[in-house]
């Protein structure tokens, strides 16, 4: 199918490849699909039903490398996940005007069954992590050490 | 919306596996104690809030951010 976006045009999207979130993300409640659109450290999340709402997204564990959460039982059970190799997570990272402050968000985070591409942005129970971590200073170090594998 | 009042150690049962216990009153506020099975989230009404919020905030990222870009620019 094709995915009208305004960011990046039209988008030829496989239809296994649509996340379902039946709830949609917090805020965002009326948007159950949507598309991730992979770019290296840092990706997007694209809403197929608004063709200007994404959002970007990195993989915490990148990032924090201690980062960890246990998904609730019902949660698993909500999204069809069976066992630990079929879960994906995803964080939003906001991204102000000034760049320097972009901050991930760890207390949310979006967990995607990645075989059936269920969706759920969950809350994490604990006190250690909150909405805004962060992240500049991290991710242009990983980039620099990327760059530099690859040169 | 049922509305109910209870003193202290009270406590209110919903379906039959989840009590609400009100453990303290004071001027500052209520202390409650509430005990769900596993399956059940409980949180704060504020943790949505923020949440949302924050989700808010990062759906206006700029059209054309793309972080590859910060490097170049910092090159």
């Amino acid at each position: 199918m094709i995915v009208k976006t305004e960011r990046f045009g039209a988008l030829q999207v496989k239809e296994e490849d649509i996340i379902i979130f039946p709830k949609g993300p917090l805020g965002f409640e009326g948007y159950t699909s949507w598309v991730l659109v992979e770019n290296g450290l840092l990706g997007w999340l694209q809403s197929v039903e608004d063709e200007a709402l994404a959002f970007v997204v990195g993989n915490p564990f990148e990032f924090y490398g201690d980062y960890q959460f246990d998904v609730a039982e019902n949660e698993m059970k909500e999204l069809g996940i069976k066992s630990k190799d079929e879960v994906n997570v995803l964080s939003i990272v906001s991204v102000p005007p000034k760049v320097e402050e972009m901050t991930i968000n760890l207390l949310a985070p979006i967990v995607v069954n990645s075989k059936t591409k269920q969706a759920k942005q969950v809350i994490l129970s604990n006190n250690f992590y909150s909405v805004r971590h962060f992240v500049y200073a991290d991710l242009m170090s990983r980039v620099n050490k990327k760059e530099a594998a690859t040169a | 919306m049922l509305v109910l009042t209870r003193k202290i150690n009270q406590e209110i049962i919903i379906q039959d596996n989840i009590t609400v216990k009100i453990l303290e009153i004071n001027e500052n506020g209520v202390k409650i104690g509430i005990q769900a099975p596993k399956a059940i989230s409980v949180h704060r009404q504020e943790v949505y809030a923020e949440i949302q919020a924050e989700n808010k905030r990062a759906s206006i990222t700029p059209l054309k951010f793309d972080y590859k870009d910060l490097i170049k620019g910092a090159a």
